[in-house]
Order: C-alpha cells, then structure tokens, then sequence
C-alpha cells in the first residue's frame, strides 16, 4: 500500500451522484483504492470486520471500461451474497489480444474482503446502483476539472504526476 | 444534430442548470431516428447520456437507448389515498405510526422483504408484475386498475434477464432501497383543481401516502449488464455516438428487442415491488390507524421507454417514447386509464423533498403536443451529495423537521445528511414552470407528515 497518511482515493461533485477517484503507483493500487472509494460511499468500511474473501476477474475493451466492470463486479457480488467490503487488492490489470489479430482485451483480477451486510447495519450509508461510464477517465497525476473547496490533500507524490489515476461516477 | 433540442423552464431555473444538461440535450438530438425535438424538463439536471428530465421520442427506423431509461428502471411514485384527515389523528398516534411504518417497511441498503420469489414464479412476476403480486396475495384487485398499463407492462421476456439480476433481487422484493426514494406520509394541503381533485379522491387535509422506488437491484443489473451489449451493438450498426453512456441499438436489432422486452420485465418487477410496500403500508395502518381506508389513487414511472402514438407533423404516428427522470403525463383520454378517470389526464406525482411540498399534477392535450405527454418528475438537487453532506447534519436534520411537526424515520444518518431538505431546488418553481408549459395542470400541493427514507 502506499505510504501516505491520506486515504489514496477522494470523490468529486455531481447534481445528483458521486463521482469516485482512486489513486495508485499502479493501475492494480489505482483499481484497488477506487474500490475503496466506491466502498466509503456505501459505509463506514473500518467497521466491517473481513470474515469472507471472493475472487473476482473482469473484462473491459479498454482500461476505463475495464474499472467500470470492475466496480459494477463488487456491486452485483454485494447484492448477491450479501456482502459489505473492507478492501480489495487487485493482483492484476492487464491486456493481450483476445485472438490473433483481434484488438486488445483488458482484464482485472483480485480478491475482496468483506462482511455479511446485516452485521455492519449501523454503519451502512447509501446503496450505489451502478458504476457508470459518466465521467469516466483515467490517466497520470491529478485531474483538476472537478477541484472543489474543501477537498482534503492528496499525499504530495500524487499531485506531482508520479501517480495514476481512475475515476468515474456512481449511481446512488 | 438531427432535431432541436428544446428546454421548458423559467429563465432562473435555466441560469441555475449545469452546463452539462444542455451538452446532453444537443447529444441526444443528434441520435438515429429522434422525431421531433430533444427534451429537457424543468428539473433538469446532469444524468447519464441524457440529462434527468430528458425526453425523446424515435420513429420505428430509430433506436433503443439505455441512457434514456437510466440504471433505475421504471423508478416511479405510487399515491395512496388514506380517507382520513390529519386532524382526526392525534400526534401520539402519528409517532407510533412512524414508528410501525419504521419497522415494516424495508428501506436501506441490505434491507431484506420477507417475500422471497423462486426462480419459476420470478418468471411469472416480470412478467405479469402488480398482477401476479396481488393473486399471491398482496394487495387487493381493486388497486390494478390504478396502475400504469393495468399493473402489467406487454412485451416482457424474462429469458433476456441475466441470472445475475435475477439473483441481485433473491431478497429484495417489497424493499424501498435508499438514496433518494422515500415512504411519505402527507397532507393534502391545498387543492388548485377541484374538479381533478374530485375525481382522484383528494380532499384538503386529509392524508395520502407516496410511495417513490423502483426495480431494486434486478433493473439496476439489467441496465448494466445491457450497457456491455449496446456498447458492442453501437459499433457493429457503425453509430458514432458523442458520448458512452448513449449506447443503443435499433429497435429492431436483436439488441434492441432484447432489452426492451428486459427492460419491460424490470418495469413489472418495479410495479409489483410498490404493490407489495402498498400491502405492508395496508398491514401498518390496520396495526395503528385501523380508521384509515387506502385506496391507490395511481401508481406512475418516470424511467421509462414506452411505445405509444403521437400525432407529429399533423401525422399520428407510432413512437418509443424514452423518460429519463421525465413523467409521463399523457392527455385526457389516455390508453388504459380506470374509468373513474376518463374525464381528466394522467396523474403526475412530483417530489419535493422530506421537508417540502410534493405536488398531484395531471397531463393535458397541450402535453400531448409539446412534450409526447411528459412531466418532470422532481425538484433536481441544488446540492451535490458530498457538498449536502459537508453543510449539514443528519441528527440535526432529523430535529429541525421534528420541530416543524415532520416525523423522520431513517436507517442513515449520513442519508439524511445527503437527502436534507437544503440540497433540493425549490419544488414549486417547477411544478410552476411545468404549468407554464402546459405541460400539466397542478391538483393540489401535499406537506409531508412522516418521512420513512433507506
């Protein structure tokens, strides 16, 4: 994990919904911490005690695309096990023709910690229906299009562009 | 772009819209097949593809679109008339009944219904929706005529259901789910159509309860996973599309067919989801207010992709009319209205927010022609939700309202926060910028009572 006192992920402003962004010296640590972006919209995730790890790959035509399927993976396992997560770690993000010739497929694999939904219900917030291809981007360092008041400060190596980051925003 | 894109509001609201919206309005204009104009409502606000309170009809030659339908499929408010007047029940009587309806309502992330559906009956649910809910039981025959299309949407085909929706709802039939849904005890507070008043039922200061949800988990499953195919279908009928989240296929693809008849399935699973919290509503009333008699006064969607006739160009012609965040308000006359209601357009339920006046509206004929029979369908944030989040405070929310005689009932303190009164527009503002358009005629204003959120 990175060594930074703050957490390696922030939201940014939307009318209705939230946008989350993660931050990582590799895409993996990138996926990994907006996941736990998408988590702290969802609860209070130091609450949730990991009782339960799931395996988990997904599919994208491209890195962004790749993200969204990736949260909307932890999204459907939480309806369907029941499940509140702690963390994540993503063991890889890579690409490689589908077929010779074909243009590249994208794939995520990693692992989540989670909690039976039920035990951490006091510390549960608002249920995310999607992640969405709204807003959706990633690329080096520090986007500044949706700088806001208030926004806490990212560790120094994240504004100095030595960081990737992946972003999109979620149906609430 | 193919059409022009059109906006109905006041200039004040238009000033305090996000450029986005109009970027969405002139993206949805320029799609495959949109007849006429793209539409944004007064309460327009920045969604996914089009704006929320977008409109847009297609021809037979057009296209599907899912951001046009958005994540939560038939999203709607269900009315529920109570026969009794506010002032007949005491405010211990009230808090109990927040209390009861706190208890038996599911609501919130996690929350369970006590309905668990097996596999082979969820197949007759998304496909007869309130109809098959009310044979098992749940509600009473008499409600079904007060719901769209009967209660029971054609054309669903649960067989294009992944089993991954399928199984996202195993628990979660008869839940109100959070976010910005919500069960609303009201008061009927002042009445501006007497005559539409009467037909509905609507009598000043008496209560009536909304009930605001929609297809839960299964229809927020079957927007994602149909999000993948449009992509694939987009490129393969060569679209060039100015944004992602605008993916479709043309209705008469297999893409297309497919989701629409998915789509339609997650709209009779919306539609039996409010029939079952109308049976727990019932049960709760019976527990507290047995003096209560509830009555659907009608059940409507604001997320939809409906196929309907309109008269275009002088021309009657057969369209697939998509709301996002949009109600439909059809004219007089409508198809499938109960016969109590032959004389007056279809209802329109707008919300407000926990602390302020929702609104009973009714479509027109001018509708008809300006917007192919659409409404908005809320007041549109002011605030974002971390911005809300930042300026106020949950418990404190909670007893500001208690102060004003507004009985709060939530699983989240942080989504009250998130939900507070503050981070909504002024409701009013575009119930009177919907009038204005002719869009619809206001009934009557609500105040909220007892607000049970997720």
């Amino acid at each position: 994990m990175m060594e930074s006192p703050q957490p390696p992920f922030e939201r940014f402003a939307h009318d209705a919904d939230v946008g989350i962004r993660g931050f990582g010296r590799t895409w993996e640590e990138a996926f990994a911490n907006g996941s736990l972006a998408l988590f702290w919209v969802m609860w209070e995730v130091p609450k949730v005690e990991p009782e339960v790890e799931v395996s988990l790959e997904t599919t994208g035509s491209d890195i962004e695309s790749l993200f969204v399927a990736w949260l909307n993976a932890l999204i459907t396992l939480r309806d369907e096990q029941g499940l509140a997560f702690a963390g994540c770690t993503v063991a890889s993000v890579s690409s490689s023709p589908s077929a010779p010739g074909a243009p590249l497929l994208w794939c995520a694999t990693g692992t989540v910690r989670g909690a039976a939904l039920h035990k951490v219900r006091a510390h549960l917030a608002t249920e995310v229906k999607a992640a969405t291809y709204s807003e959706l981007s990633s690329g080096i360092g520090v986007p500044d299009q949706h700088h806001q008041p208030g926004r806490r400060p990212l560790p120094a190596a994240v504004g100095e562009g030595g960081y990737k980051y992946v972003q999109c925003i979620v149906d609430v | 772009m193919r059409v022009p894109g059109r906006l109905f509001a006041t200039e004040a609201l238009v000033r305090a819209m996000d450029n986005k919206v109009f970027e969405q309005v002139r993206n949805v204009a320029t799609l495959p097949g949109i007849v006429s104009a793209s539409l944004a409502m007064p309460d327009a606000h920045w969604g996914y593809g089009f704006p929320i309170g977008g409109v847009a009809a297609f021809d037979e030659d057009g296209i599907v679109c899912m951001g046009g339908v958005g994540y939560d499929i038939s999203c709607g408010v269900r009315l529920v008339r109570a026969n009794i007047p506010r002032g007949e029940v005491s405010p211990k009587v009230l808090g109990r009944l927040a209390d009861d309806l706190f208890t038996t309502i599911p609501a919130g992330l996690g929350s369970e219904g006590a309905i668990k559906v097996t596999e082979g009956r969820l197949e007759e649910l998304l496909d007869q929706g309130a109809r098959f809910v009310v044979e098992q039981g749940y509600g009473r025959s008499e409600d079904l005529p007060f719901i769209e299309e009967l209660g029971s949407v054609p054309g669903a085909d649960p067989s294009k259901v992944s089993a991954h929706a399928k199984r996202r709802q195993r628990s979660q039939l008869g839940t109100l789910g959070s976010g910005n849904h919500y069960l609303e005890v009201q008061q009927v507070d002042a009445i501006h159509d007497s005559t539409t008043a009467r037909v509905l039922g609507l009598r000043a200061g008496e209560l009536v309860i909304s009930i605001h949800c929609g297809s839960r988990g299964l229809g927020h499953q079957i927007a994602t996973d149909y999000q993948h195919t449009m992509a694939a279908a987009t490129s393969s009928y060569g679209f060039t599309l100015p944004d992602r989240e605008l993916v479709g296929a043309p209705l008469k693809s297999a893409e297309g067919l497919a989701y629409l008849g998915a789509m339609r399935a997650a709209i009779n699973y919306a539609l039996a989801n409010r029939q079952v919290l109308t049976d727990l509503l019932r049960q709760s009333f019976e527990r507290v207010l047995p003096e209560a008699e509830l009555e659907v006064v009608y059940d409507v969607s604001h997320n939809t992709c409906k196929e309907e006739e309109h008269v275009v160009d002088g021309h009657r012609q057969r369209l697939w009319v998509h709301r996002k965040g949009a109600t439909r308000a059809l004219g007089p006359g409508w198809p499938h209205h109960p016969s109590a209601y032959e004389s007056i357009g279809q209802p329109v339920f707008i919300g407000g927010s926990m602390g302020t006046s929702s609104y009973v509206l009714a479509g027109t004929s001018e509708g008809m022609r300006r917007s192919f029979g659409s409404a908005c369908h809320g007041a549109g944030r002011a605030l974002s939700r971390t911005a809300a989040k930042q300026r106020f405070r949950g418990d404190q929310v909670v007893r500001e309202l208690a102060a004003q005689g507004i009985l709060v009932r939530s699983h989240s303190v942080r989504g009250v926060a998130e939900e507070a009164p503050g981070a909504y527009k002024d409701v009013g503002e575009v119930v009177a910028a919907v009038e204005a358009a002719g869009l619809s005629t206001t009934v009557a204003r609500l105040l909220p009572v007892i607000s049970v959120k997720g």
